[in-house]
């Protein structure tokens, strides 16, 4: 889901960006606000934690290949706007350090990768969560379902940027000039994958970890004001 | 012991065990993600390389492209599977020191706040 450089027009990479520096300077108010000092290690560990699990390249059999982010773990613990920041930061390190998604598309990528994600999941969490308690089943089923359908939605978005891409970048005789797949296919594609094989891995990682939370210290689960 | 040493060794854990994420795919004949294909795949799909992307595609040069240290046809198996690891454990690194580091400054403020 790391768009590469090439793939999306400047105009877009722009949007990306202009997007992006007043969500993480919303974000950076928000952490500065409600984070406790005692959670900021979790919020690092958090980001870490993304970095690594993007890495594991789950494939189709004969098909892509796509990955778990792990943000709407990160939303659930410590709320989406410290998992943006977070997410943010293991984004711009994949792209400075690996060349895994663009320095143009850094905006994008966080957009959709880091901000949708976070939030969407985050929303789903709450809306299904309800007031159940931190060791409820309806807490583990809720972040399953939000770690699911984040990805998905994160996905959504970013086939969303591929496909405008031939409607806003065409020479005159038809020559793609950046992604040539419109949005009839960009959207199938990317969404479908998502629903088939990598949203299934975020819900397993984000289920197992929230599980062990359960156990181990479920007041982690609820964080402040709760 | 407590939690966050737990998730701690849990993360040294997933990085040793990231290599999963490059046998995994050929185990299974998968390529690249959905649109992280390299220029040359456009060339064989379209017959030629969008104008514009391959002005872009290749704008920054990360210094340890696709989590490798050296290009893949000079590497080796071992050499792959050590230089992902050693990308999982630096990323994780430089990962957690950012964030604690921007935690710390943002949360600091408020600490000194609600001390007095």
């Amino acid at each position: 889901m790391h768009i590469p450089d090439g793939y999306l027009g400047l105009e877009t990479c722009a949007v990306g960006y202009a997007a992006m520096i007043p969500i993480w300077g919303i974000a950076s108010y928000k952490v500065k606000k409600n984070l406790k000092a005692k959670q900021v290690p979790l919020l690092a560990i958090g980001a870490a934690f993304s970095f690594v699990i993007m890495m594991f390249n789950i494939p189709i059999p004969g098909g892509t290949t796509g990955h778990a982010v792990g943000a709407v773990l990160v939303a659930i613990l410590l709320g989406p706007w410290a998992s943006t920041i977070a997410i943010s930061v293991a984004l711009i390190i994949q792209s400075l350090l690996f060349g895994d998604g663009g320095i143009l598309a850094i905006g994008a990528n966080c957009f959709n990768i880091a901000f949708v994600m976070s939030f969407s999941g985050y929303g789903i969490y709450k809306l299904i969560s309800g007031k159940s308690s931190a060791t409820s089943l309806r807490r583990l089923v809720a972040a399953g379902i939000a770690a699911f359908l984040g990805l998905t939605l994160a996905a959504f978005t970013t086939s969303i940027m591929f496909g405008i891409q031939p409607l806003l970048h065409q020479t005159e005789s038809g020559q793609f000039l950046y992604s040539p797949y419109g949005l009839k296919i960009a959207i199938p594609a990317m969404v479908g994958e998502h629903l088939l094989i990598f949203g299934w891995v975020e819900l397993i990682v984000t289920v197992l970890v929230v599980k062990f939370l359960q156990k181990q210290e479920p007041e982690m689960i609820l964080p402040a004001g709760e | 012991m407590t939690t966050i040493k737990k998730l701690s060794i849990g993360l040294i854990v997933l990085a040793i065990l990231t290599p999963i994420g490059l046998w995994l795919p050929t185990q299974f004949k998968a390529g690249d993600a959905w649109g992280e294909w390299g220029t040359e795949y456009f060339e064989e799909e379209l017959g030629y390389i969008p104008e514009k992307m391959q002005e872009t595609a290749e704008l920054w040069n990360a210094p340890m492209p696709d989590y490798a240290f050296a290009t893949e046809d000079e590497a080796s198996t071992t050499m792959t599977v050590f230089s992902y690891i050693l990308s999982a454990i630096i990323g994780i690194i430089i990962c957690f020191g950012l964030v604690f580091f921007l935690g710390w400054i943002l949360s600091k403020k408020k600490r000194t706040k609600s001390d007095v």
